[in-house]
């Protein structure tokens, strides 16, 4: 079943982005975390359903500075040039806490930012409560 | 009366000689024995005696307790005994049964005093309870006379609004009319006239804008009404205006749905409708009073779609002609003789309906009598039910702060249940009174009050001046305030939540006033569980244990030397100016210090050039400000960087927020640590 693929995938994997990628479009579904993928543009090329279910925001909030906008201290014009690099180079690996303002109250969430291969990137989105 | 002991007492007090009565008193043999020790009261009184060498005499008391405890009371008189120097003769009188008598005399006489004193505070209480009610009734009786007035001038304003419409729809064709006329001539008189006519017109125009100004200064009160009651009193109203050849007849279905509408111009409405029904039955006839909801089928094609209940009256008159039915709502348009009728009272119905989210139907046929319906929207209390409106549905989430005592005061019955349900399924503990007076005996009965929920207008008391009252014997009560649309006075820095409410929007207004309740615990675990390193962990500790009750620590509870990771602390005051927090340092770690290179005391954050780096070592503090100052509660966010570049880092931060006066996040006490 392609459910029990996607569930015993662990959301602190430290190699996540890598796993996801091996999933088949269904499984990645329905992982029990949200998962959003970027191009090297940053526009969504995959937006799973999950995501869509869990984290209840809406698709315009994602956006390429999605990380740097909300992630604590990267909104800081000196890491700009270092995620620049880090996503040319693949190398990409953040996590960070994030408290969303939502129409139903605040939620905490933990964000993963991972390099997607071939460019751009992955975002992993879970629910901390 | 037993026999007084006489003792007569030589000068060095040695007793001389005694009557046969002594024996009662002592057993001594005289001469061994001293005035003082058997009445050592008399001592002063015999050296007076004894002073004044004169016939004098003296008085003592004596008090004595014999064998057994008994206490004896002695009064004695003394004299000078003139066959010795010195001596005096003492005559002892048993006085006890006499003292104790007058002083059982003296207390009950006190007690009597007393007594008399407690009913004259009695009857000044009472007193002054009676004049405070003949108060209270006066200014009830204000109350419904003022209440009266302003309908009238409701009931005028209405009318008025209804005419001036019309006025100014007429002024517009005849200021139409002129001009084409002003153009299709050249002739100076004529144009003269048309020049005055069109004076003429504006002016009519400008008045009624006046009058429509003041027709607004009345707003309606659109209100949740049960149908049936609306229709009773209608009834009750009716009874002169339709007079005593007319049957009354009250038809409501039971299961009618509430509509939200004006109370006061829904009753007009009515009584429109049935001085038209009388005009209709010159010889008598029935007059039906109907409520019933209306079926599906029978909604109306030009409104939403959605449910809506008929308020009809029905007449067994005369009926309308069709040509007749068709121009009924038209204002000004009457069959009445001279005299008889404005013309207006079916254009004010179907004004009504309009302007309550419904419409007017008119059945009619010649001798067959006449139904006219009003419309109504059913009231779901969640919203008007407009398409456009999303009204905030679903349950609330039940969370660690659904504890509380609350008093609602409302005076609409069923507003009250209504809201009364939506508290107790969020948890509340809910004391309900349908007017403020009420409401004032009930809150004597509650011991911890944490929120007064009340509608603003209320016959008798309003809900700011009950807010008043009982903040006077509770200064810190939260107080809501439910309003309706025109609801101003008194309400400048109050928390409002405007009618109509859905239970979600109430639960949210509520948890924003409550103040946290101990009972947060799961909050605290789910914190616990996140923050990682050990050193923020105990930080929190440290903070919950600072904690008075429910709300932030005031800053010297919080103590550094108890945190943790001291190094890497820091305090701000937080400066609230308009919309944008400042902060100030008051105090900065070692550690701290040094990352943000300069001397910080004193100063403000994020102020430039330091901004970037203010933000890159401590965060966005308004962020954190604003989740604390909503939750009262830490923030807390950590990350780690990767960039592949050599240089990971993690960074986490844990923000406590302080309070001077228990409500306000005055201040923010934060550990940011970095790892390179």
């Amino acid at each position: 079943m392609t459910n029990s693929i996607g569930g015993d995938l662990d959301f602190n994997e430290p190699r996540l982005a890598d796993a996801v990628e091996r999933l088949p479009p269904e499984a990645v579904n329905s992982l029990p975390f949200g998962a959003i993928r970027l191009d090297p543009d940053g526009r969504v090329t995959l937006y799973s359903d999950a995501e869509r279910r869990l984290s209840g925001y809406r698709r315009d909030v994602v956006g390429h500075l999605f990380f740097t906008d909300i992630a604590p201290c990267l909104n800081n014009p000196a890491f700009h040039g270092r995620i620049e690099r880090a996503l040319a180079a693949g190398t990409l690996d953040i996590a960070f806490s994030y408290t969303a303002d939502l129409p139903d109250g605040l939620k905490d969430l933990d964000v993963r930012v991972q390099s997607a291969t071939g460019g751009g990137c992955w975002l992993f989105l879970q629910r901390a409560d | 009366m037993p026999c007084p002991v006489a003792v007569i007492a030589g000068a060095d007090g040695r007793v001389l000689a005694v009557n046969r009565a002594w024996a009662r008193h002592a057993e001594a043999s005289i001469g061994a024995v001293t005035l003082g020790d058997v009445f050592p009261a008399a001592i002063e009184a015999a050296l007076e005696v004894v002073r004044e060498a004169g016939p004098v005499t003296r008085r003592a008391v004596q008090r004595s307790v014999g064998p057994g405890g008994v206490t004896t009371w002695w009064d004695l008189d003394l004299v000078p005994y003139p066959d010795a120097k010195d001596a005096v003769l003492v005559i002892a009188r048993e006085v006890t049964d006499h003292v104790l008598a007058r002083r059982e005399a003296e207390a009950a006489f006190r007690k009597a005093a007393g007594m008399k004193a407690r009913v004259m505070d009695r009857t000044r209480a009472l007193t002054e309870a009676a004049e405070e009610l003949a108060a209270e009734m006066r200014r009830r009786q204000e109350a419904q006379t003022m209440l009266l007035q302003s309908q009238k001038m409701a009931a005028l304003g209405q009318l008025t609004a209804g005419v001036a419409h019309d006025f100014n729809n007429l002024l517009t064709a005849i200021l139409g009319s002129f001009e084409l006329i002003e153009r299709r001539t050249n002739e100076p008189k004529v144009i003269d006239l048309v020049t005055q006519g069109k004076s003429a017109a504006s002016k009519g125009a400008s008045l009624t804008r006046q009058l429509l100004d003041f027709a607004r200064r009345e707003p309606a009160k659109p209100v949740v009404l049960n149908v049936e009651a609306a229709l009773r009193a209608a009834d009750e109203l009716f009874g002169h205006a339709v007079g005593p050849g007319i049957v009354r007849v009250l038809d409501v279905q039971p299961g009618t749905w509430p509509v939200l509408a004006d109370a006061h111009q829904l009753q007009v409405a009515l009584l429109n409708l049935a001085v038209n029904a009388r005009d209709a039955m010159p010889r008598g006839g029935t007059l039906t009073l109907v409520g019933r909801n209306l079926s599906v089928w029978e909604r109306p094609e030009a409104l939403p779609q959605q449910d809506y209940v008929a308020i009809s009256v029905r007449d067994t008159g005369e009926g309308m002609e069709p040509g007749v039915l068709a121009r009924a709502t038209e204002a000004f348009f009457t069959t009445k003789g001279e005299g008889q009728g404005t013309g207006l009272g079916l254009a004010m119905v179907n004004g009504f309906a309009t302007r309550s989210g419904g419409c007017l139907r008119i059945e009619s046929r010649p001798g067959d009598g006449t139904v006219v319906e009003i419309i109504l929207p059913r009231a779901a209390v969640s919203g008007m039910d407009r398409a456009s409106d999303v009204p905030e549905a679903g349950p609330v989430a039940v969370g660690p702060r659904l504890k509380g005592t609350i008093l609602l005061v409302e005076d609409d019955d069923l507003v009250r249940e209504i809201t009364v349900g939506y508290l107790r399924d969020q948890g509340y503990t809910v004391v309900n009174a349908p007017n403020a007076e009420a409401a004032i005996v009930l809150s004597h009965s509650i011991e911890t009050l944490d929120l007064l929920l009340t509608d603003v207008r209320m016959p008798g008391l309003s809900g700011p001046a009950l807010a008043e009252r009982l903040r006077a014997e509770r200064p810190d009560l939260s107080v809501l305030f439910l309003t309706a649309l025109a609801d101003q006075d008194g309400l400048a820095g109050e928390d409002v939540l405007p009618k109509p409410f859905t239970g979600a929007e109430l639960g949210k207004a509520i948890q924003r006033r409550l103040p946290p309740s101990d009972a947060d615990a799961p909050e605290d675990g789910r914190l616990l569980r996140r923050i990682r390193s050990p050193a923020l962990c105990a930080a929190y500790l440290v903070w919950r244990t600072a904690r008075d009750g429910g709300r932030p620590p005031r800053l010297p509870d919080l103590e550094w030397g108890d945190l943790p990771e001291a190094d890497n602390a820091f305090t701000v005051a937080v400066e609230a100016d308009g919309n944008q927090p400042a902060f100030r340092f008051l105090r900065v770690g070692r550690a701290l210090t040094g990352r943000l290179g300069r001397p910080l005391d004193g100063t403000l954050a994020f102020e430039q050039p330091a901004f970037e780096q203010d933000n890159a070592v401590l965060g966005s503090l308004e962020s954190a400000y604003r989740r604390c100052a909503r939750t009262l509660s830490p923030s807390y966010e950590y990350a780690r960087y990767d960039f592949g570049d050599g240089q990971p880092m993690v960074f986490e931060r844990l923000i406590l927020p302080a309070s001077d006066d228990g409500h306000e996040v005055t201040h923010l006490v934060g550990i940011a640590l970095f790892a390179d």
